[in-house]
């Protein structure tokens, strides 16, 4: 009845190809279990048609709904996004009733099946912790939905029992394909992790303990990218200034620390000086600082700039990452000052992903920064380009429209105003940071000559100058403060970075 | 005295164990961000048949987490874990403009449930970087998640494909249920 009902809806052609495939799929030629489900758990019309399609070569007459289950599972995995469980449980149910014709409508023996694999779930599930199911809340959870009444006391008894004791497994012929193709499912992470290399054994098949807090040297090992050789190593020395989201640092851990900083692909990772020598290319043979919190930093929506306004030391540069984490970093000499701000400004340039916006509650906050991505981007530089100049116009015209409105938050009180200064600091620091980033790029795809068709080109390049900075430091702090704004030929009112 | 003894101890260790439910509409991505949320953990190759149901510890929160879906007839078979639960998590696909009335109606179907009363509930804007994802703040007034009254709720941009966001969801859930306790 199924299929006469398929083949009014569908053309022609249609049930044609479903028939030839669930044929196949039957006799699972060419599939595996795993494909079988994913085939029939789809949403389009063509997988409508395909589990009606498929359910019809399936025998379930005589059996109990669970036997005829278990016949089912011989050949599909029946696993994935509740959704699709749920649609193919549907399709089975239909079968089921066209064929056994119990006393109940086929709407209300789909809640019972689905009543039937959630408990299996509940009880055998090895990820599960808490109070199994009883037979109690199994009953007390179908109250009512045989059609308004309740599904008969025995059947009920016979399902849970039945599951209780004997699980609900699928056919293992193919673990080996299953556990491949379920490995997708899992994250991706680990696969760059040489000390959990162990783990990848296709033979594993054990629980692992996984890591309870997930904190920054972790997330070197879990990030989806290789690591690199490092570009850039240096010994340095650190200040923490705030943490994540922007919070000023305890007393005890703003002080100076010296370190061994690399430089690899897009993250800044901290070494105890002794391992320096271990180190050469091979960052997986050494542990990342524990001493200070976070010892690997990823510099996406990153900028870096000289600390000018810092005097106590020299060659201090100021690192402010997406998660608001900022901090100081003395370097040896001022070219490896210049080299370390180019290097991680074109790294945070040409990788950084657009932020996410700002989470929404229903609370009143202060001001809430926007997500930073810690992934790369995927857009090409020129996209990028665009990105940045529009963002650049749109954030100007935030910042001076937010800094127009400073008596109107004032007037309202101390919180108000708070929330108008961490905008303002946030707003100021965004342009900042664009406007480095949209110079770096377009240096380098001018110099590429990506850019020579366009008109405007060349007063868009602005040579960069580098300012002494002992020379810079000597002056007061207001006067370098001036000498941050530096010129470029068009348009005096750009920042630009010393 | 047993039970403020074992809360006391529990408060001490900074242990909580929180009961959580994730719900959303299907290919909103909630089964990718039960699997991120694992992170780096190799679950055991054969999955239990069924419905996904993982267990998440996160700074000292830990979390039943069921991915809960299907058809509307069927939805009433979650009451059971209904009961007690802390936190409900609700995942969006921001980028499909067509489905946000129908996920709106079903968030707001599941929350009028009685067991589901005092929970707080954090939304996961997921598949941000998609094209013509929409923002946060349109989002929450499209969910009309402003009409919830007296209910807690956070609405967290995501990217589950690359776990971005995710961890600072269950930061706010984290401290929201701490305050609460």
């Amino acid at each position: 009845m199924a299929s006469v009902t398929a083949s009014s809806i569908y053309n022609e052609d249609l049930m044609r190809r479903a028939r030839e495939q669930a044929h196949a799929m039957k006799e699972l030629s060419g599939y595996t279990r795993y494909d079988v489900m994913r085939e029939l758990g789809g949403k389009s019309d063509f997988s409508d048609c395909l589990r009606r399609c498929y359910m019809s070569l399936m025998d379930f007459r005589d059996l109990d709904l669970v036997s005829a289950m278990r016949v089912l599972l011989q050949r599909i995995v029946l696993t994935g996004e509740a959704a699709e469980v749920d649609r193919v449980l549907y399709a089975f149910t239909e079968r089921y009733h066209e064929q056994n014709e119990p006393d109940c409508t086929a709407d209300a023996m789909h809640v019972l099946a689905s009543a039937t694999v959630l408990l299996n779930s509940d009880l055998h599930s090895r990820n599960r912790n808490g109070k199994p199911m009883t037979f109690r809340a199994f009953t007390q959870n179908l109250s009512g939905m045989m059609d308004g009444a309740d599904f008969p006391m025995d059947t009920l008894r016979k399902v849970y029992d039945s599951i209780r004791n004997d699980e609900l497994i699928h056919q293992t012929d193919d673990v080996q394909q299953a556990g491949g193709e379920y490995r997708l499912l899992t994250p991706a992470r680990h696969c760059h992790n040489p000390l959990r290399a162990s783990e990848l054994d296709p033979a594993a098949r054990s629980i692992t303990a996984a890591p309870k807090r997930p904190d920054m040297f972790l997330r070197i090992f879990y990030s989806d990218e290789p690591i690199g050789p490092a570009k850039l190593t240096d010994f340095v020395v650190r200040k923490d200034l705030t943490t994540i989201g922007g919070t000023r640092c305890r007393r005890g851990q703003r002080g100076w620390h010296q370190l061994y900083a690399a430089l690899h692909g897009h993250r800044l990772v901290f070494h105890e000086p002794k391992y320096q020598r271990a180190l050469g290319t091979e960052i997986n043979q050494t542990r990342p600082s524990a001493r200070t919190h976070a010892s690997s930093l990823p510099l996406d929506v990153t900028r870096a700039c000289a600390a000018l306004d810092y005097e106590k030391r020299d060659f201090v540069m100021r690192l402010r990452v997406g998660s608001g984490q900022s901090l100081l970093m003395q370097l040896p000499s001022v070219d490896a000052l210049k080299a370390w701000i180019k290097a991680i400004n074109r790294v945070a340039a040409f990788e950084s992903a657009p932020p996410l916006p700002a989470p929404v509650t229903a609370a009143r906050h202060g001001f809430r920064t926007p997500i930073m991505p810690e992934s790369k981007t995927t857009e090409t530089p020129i996209e990028m380009r665009a990105r940045y100049r529009s963002n650049i116009a749109r954030t100007r015209k935030q910042l001076q429209t937010h800094r127009e409105r400073e008596q109107e938050f004032k007037a309202e009180g101390r919180t108000t105003l708070e929330y108008w200064r961490d905008k303002l600091d946030f707003l100021e620091y965004d342009l900042q940071r664009q406007e480095t980033y949209l110079r770096l790029l377009e240096d380098e795809l001018g110099a590429a000559g990506q850019l020579a068709s366009e008109a405007e080109a060349p007063d868009e390049t602005v040579t960069f100058q580098f300012r002494h900075v002992s020379e810079a430091r000597s002056s007061a702090k207001s006067q370098a403060r001036s000498t941050l704004r530096l010129h470029s030929s068009d348009d005096s009112d750009r920042l630009s970075w010393v | 005295m047993g039970l403020v003894a074992s809360n006391l101890f529990n408060w001490l260790k900074g242990d909580m164990h929180a009961r959580v439910v994730m719900v959303g509409l299907d290919a909103a991505g909630k089964t990718t961000i039960l699997y991120k949320l694992k992170l780096g953990e190799v679950i055991t190759t054969i999955p239990t048949i069924g419905f996904n149901v993982e267990e998440v510890q996160y700074k000292g929160l830990s979390m039943n987490v069921w991915d809960v879906g299907g058809q509307s007839k069927i939805r009433p078979l979650w009451r059971h874990y209904y009961n007690n639960v802390d936190a409900v998590i609700y995942v969006v696909d921001s980028a499909d403009a067509e489905r946000v009335e129908e996920a709106r109606e079903e968030l707001h179907d599941m929350l009028k449930d009685p067991a589901l009363r005092n929970t707080c509930l954090l939304v996961y804007a997921n598949k941000q970087d998609a094209a013509g994802a929409q923002a946060t703040a349109a989002l929450a007034e499209r969910l009309q998640l402003h009409g919830l009254g007296s209910r807690q709720w956070y609405i967290q941009p995501t990217c589950a494909l690359k776990a971005d966001g995710l961890y600072e969801g269950l930061d706010w859930l984290s401290r929201t249920l701490r305050t609460r306790k």
